[in-house]
């Protein structure tokens, strides 16, 4: 008996967890912690305030972290980025598909289609070689993508979509 | 010889071919070669290494001018927050810090104005800095006097970024400026390339087109050629050509066709050949050959049909049919040749041969008749000359009457020569198989003729193996040739010198081939005359009649022989020197199983048995012969003129012996001969033929009537005794028993008859007269003298075999 209900706990708490992710519309996520670096609004399913999903650079150290090594235009030698991808970020916050709105910290602004495929691998990254980056440095989020690992990565299209200082993405339809 | 050039087209489209692939491969791969650079001038353009460098470059001054207008405001209002100054001051170095990095800045065609900007934003930053860096209360005071900084520096910052950008344009176009080129090059190149194929195609076409053209027109000038000959071959052809469909249309009809068939060319057009040109009974078979032809099952082989020309004559034409297709379907084309001549002149071949023919054998006939005209008067005369020498009053008139004989003997030689000859020729000479001793048969060959030998000082020599098998074979014929062959050498080598010689080369088991040289150191013979001699009637010199006294029948019915039994007769010789004539034969050797050992012990002739003996006999002469003779062999005659009285006799009286003419009038002999078998007293009488015809099939007929033995005229008194002595010992008892068996003398009956024909009656009396001295001598010498040894005894029998084999005494010749 004992076995059968350890078996029954393990089972509802791996539900459980599963749930925020499948989570009715507009279930609260935790306040942010700290100075909020990245706003998500928009058609979203979950949100933590009237603006939408805030995120400070704790939360988004929760979250699932990847990264790579790349050079870039702007910087000298390989550099080693770390942080969100995108796609876990837009599946974080009950994102549907649709065109994404990405406003810099300077009002520079892109518009992305979500189901690019160009974002497969975009990484909003809040390391480099391993430091939070500072507004100097183009963060704290800059988007980047793994330049060197396709050829079609290496396109002005790409480059402009590289927004740096990035705060703001706006889900549209 | 050199080898000659290749011709010249051959050379030239060589030629041609090589530069045409050369041209492209080489503008191809020029193609190629280019159409790679320019990918990767466009893949280098689409891999953009670089920012937008006027915007990165226009944005500083944005950014810059942005943080001025903040610490312009910033510094009016003392409790103004200075965050917003601070971010700004951070764009702004966020990017000044891109420009300064931005690999486009390390381009070289802007190289100088680079340096001048990143020099000037790193000592903005160096100077600024630390005054946003350090705190609010330190910064505020300071606010004004950055803000007019600010604006200064901004104002030289955009003059360098304008000479920049304008600098960065210039090179932009620079870099282009090679692919510029490339696409350039690539489209003169292509076009071209494009143009240089077009042409090439267009030539290749055009020389194909020529080439063929040229090929085509000599192939038509080569078929107008080929036709106009083919016509021309047709046209002057000596056959009659005829083209025809195979439902029977002619198509064409050749000049000599016309001529042979008597239609015109327009006459014979369109017409079946069958009714123009065949009779009814060749139409079947021309169209079953046609169809055949068509069907490959026969081939063109010619065959011989009648044909008909317009005037309705028939004639034999030789015809060949080929077919082939043509615009019409299949067509036959027949080839007609007139063979009337050759038919006649075939005809006229066979009817000469024939006429030949019958000439041969009405010439073969004559002289059988004649002969047989000759034998039987001979006969009576020499029977008749031997009576008037026995009873010759003095020693002249015997030397008259032996003249007489000699002269009748030598006529009868002649005829019997004439007799075998055509025998010969017709193939009738009889062969026997039966086993002989050579060395007996060359003794009896050589011994006699050695007393002539002497007379004329000639040497005569026998030389022979010492060890001589025994042979089958037919002894007389071959004694008759050695006999002629000797005689002959004997004639012409007066004083020199005649060898026999006999060698024996074995042929496989049981066979040898004996061959015989006579040479003689005579006269020779010519070459043109060595063909010759073997020919009937031919002697080669004048000489040789006067001395040889021939008919010259010798060496033709010797070869004839030779040849009967397999074997040849050839000379060589040398005019002056002399000849040698080598007969050659092969021979079994061993012993003829059927020479039984009974014929050894058939009876002698047994003198003291008296004999009732009737003479059927039409001619006078002969009957008084016959009569004579078979009185003085100690019997009883009785005499009957012709077959119906002979008949009638016998009928009534039992005769012992009948001897029986086989022509004769009222009745002749072998119906005589089945009437006295029939009935009455003489039914088992012996009956004895007595012909002059000696020929194989007649003498069977005889048997068959009844004959049981046959007497060949003219008769010998010796040949005579015989068969009625065998008689006298009771052998008329067999007469059932079949004729082979009966007719076993001691003396073979045919070699008597041959050495009679052969040597003549008065000779052969005398070598048999001889032969009795011959053994009466080596009987006394066996009988008397016991001092003989056992090679002495051998040496004996040797020669009362050899004497006995000439003569034909089979017993003796038997005994080994």
């Amino acid at each position: 008996m004992t076995l059968m209900n350890a078996i029954r706990n393990a089972a509802l708490a791996a539900l459980l967890s599963a749930l925020p992710l499948h989570a009715a519309e507009a279930e609260a996520l935790p306040a942010p912690s700290g100075d909020v670096i990245l706003t998500v609004s928009g058609k979203i399913g979950v949100t933590n305030g009237q603006e939408g999903a805030a995120f400070g650079l704790a939360d988004l150290d929760q979250l699932p972290q990847t990264g790579f090594e790349t050079t870039t235009i702007w910087t000298e030698g390989v550099q080693s980025f770390s942080g969100v991808r995108l796609s876990d970020m837009l599946a974080h916050v009950g994102a549907e598909a649709g065109s994404l709105l990405m406003t810099a910290l300077n009002d520079y602004q892109v518009e992305v289609e979500a189901g690019d495929p160009l974002l497969k691998d975009a990484l909003l990254a809040t390391r480099q070689n391993g430091a939070p980056m500072s507004i100097r440095d183009h963060g704290p989020i800059w988007l980047v993508f793994p330049y060197d690992a396709d050829t079609n990565l290496r396109s002005e299209i790409v480059y402009s979509k590289s927004i740096w200082q990035l705060t703001r993405i706006e889900v549209r339809n | 010889m050199m080898p000659r050039a290749k011709s010249p087209a051959f050379s030239t489209s060589q030629w041609f071919r090589w530069m045409v692939l050369t041209l492209v491969c080489i503008s191809l791969g020029t193609l190629i070669i280019m159409a790679q650079e320019v990918s990767q001038e466009l893949q280098n353009l689409r891999e953009e290494l670089h920012e937008n460098i006027q915007w990165n470059l226009t944005q500083i001054e944005v950014d810059l001018l942005q943080f001025e207008n903040e610490a312009r405001l910033a510094g009016l209002d003392p409790a103004a927050d200075l965050a917003q100054l601070r971010l700004r001051y951070d764009l702004f170095y966020s990017r000044a810090r891109i420009a300064m990095g931005s690999r486009c800045l390390s381009d070289a065609a802007i190289d100088s104005g680079a340096s001048e900007l990143v020099g000037m934003l790193r000592d903005y930053l160096d100077k600024t800095t630390p005054l946003i860096d350090a705190g609010d209360d330190r910064l505020r005071p300071d606010l004004t006097k950055i803000a007019a900084d600010a604006r200064t520096y901004r104002q030289t910052l955009r003059r360098t970024i304008t000479r920049l950008i304008q600098d960065h344009a210039a090179a932009t176009v620079a870099s282009r400026e090679p692919l510029t080129l490339l696409m350039q090059k690539l489209g003169w190149t292509t076009a071209f390339v494009l143009i240089s194929l077009i042409t090439l195609l267009y030539a290749t076409l055009l020389y194909a087109t020529l080439i063929l053209r040229q090929q085509s027109e000599a192939s038509k000038r080569e078929n107008e050629r080929l036709t106009s000959r083919l016509q021309a071959t047709v046209g002057t052809a000596l056959d009659a050509v005829i083209v025809a469909t195979r439902d029977g249309r002619i198509l064409d009809f050749n000049p000599a066709a016309e001529r042979i068939f008597g239609y015109s060319r327009s006459e014979a057009l369109d017409r079946p050949p069958e009714d123009l040109i065949l009779s009814e009974q060749t139409v079947g078979e021309y169209r079953r050959t046609k169809e055949k032809i068509a069907d490959g099952v026969a081939d063109g082989s010619r065959f011989t049909v009648t044909t008909r020309r317009k005037s309705g004559e028939e004639f034999p034409a030789e015809m060949s049919i080929a077919w082939d297709v043509s615009a019409d379907g299949r067509i036959f084309i027949s080839y007609l040749r007139d063979v009337s001549d050759q038919v006649a002149a075939e005809q006229g071949l066979r009817q000469a041969r024939d006429d030949a023919v019958a000439a041969e054998q009405a010439k073969t006939n004559f002289i059988a008749v004649v002969s047989h005209e000759m034998r039987t008067p001979l006969n009576g005369l020499l029977a008749t000359l031997d009576f008037a020498t026995e009873e010759a009053a003095n020693a002249s008139q015997k030397r008259f009457l032996d003249l007489a004989r000699a002269s009748a003997d030598q006529l009868l030689r002649h005829v019997d020569d004439v007799l075998e000859l055509s025998k010969a020729e017709t193939g009738q000479l009889a062969i026997v198989q039966e086993t002989f001793d050579l060395r007996a048969l060359l003794d009896s060959v050589v011994e006699p003729a050695k007393a002539k030998a002497d007379q004329m000082a000639t040497s005569l020599t026998l030389e022979a193996p010492d060890k001589l098998p025994t042979m089958i074979g037919d002894p007389f014929r071959i004694g008759q040739i050695l006999n002629n062959l000797v005689t002959n050498a004997l004639k012409f080598a007066s004083g020199g010198a005649v060898a026999v010689a006999a060698r024996l080369e074995p042929l496989r088991r049981k066979q040898v081939r004996l061959a015989i040289d006579v040479t003689d150191t005579g006269i020779g013979i010519s070459p043109e005359d060595q063909g010759r001699i073997f020919d009937p009637f031919v002697m080669p010199d004048a000489s040789y009649g006067r001395s040889a006294g021939g008919t010259g029948l010798g060496l033709a019915i010797s070869r004839g022989l030779a040849e009967r039994m397999g074997g040849s007769l050839v000379v060589e010789s040398t005019p002056g020197i002399g000849s040698r004539f080598t007969l050659s034969l092969p021979l079994a050797t061993g012993r003829r199983t059927q020479d039984g050992s009974a014929n050894a012990t058939s009876a002698a002739p047994v003198a003291g048995h008296k004999l009732d003996v009737l003479i059927v006999e039409d001619n006078l002469t002969n009957r008084i012969v016959l009569e004579e003779m078979v009185t003085r062999l100690g019997h009883d005659v009785a005499l009957a003129e012709n077959g119906l009285i002979g008949v009638r006799m016998a009928a009534a009286r039992r005769f012992d012996v009948i001897l029986m003419d086989v022509s004769m009038p009222e009745m002749d002999g072998p119906t005589a001969t089945g009437e006295i078998r029939r009935a009455g007293a003489s039914r088992k009488s012996r009956v004895i033929a007595v012909t002059a015809h000696s020929m194989p099939e007649e003498i069977e007929r005889f048997r068959k009537a009844g004959m049981l033995d046959i007497l060949t005229k003219p008769i010998a008194r010796a040949a005579l005794e015989r068969p009625i002595g065998r008689a006298a010992t009771g052998e008329a008892e067999a007469q059932a028993a079949p004729a082979e068996q009966a007719a076993r003398p001691t003396f073979d009956p045919e070699r008597i008859d041959e050495i009679s024909a052969a040597l003549g009656l008065d000779r052969t009396i005398s070598a048999l007269e001889r032969f009795c001295a011959d053994m009466r001598r080596i009987g006394a010498r066996l009988a008397a003298d016991e001092a003989l040894t056992a090679e002495d005894h051998a040496a004996l029998f040797h020669e009362a075999k050899g004497c006995a084999a000439v003569i034909g005494h089979r017993p003796l010749t038997l005994v080994a």
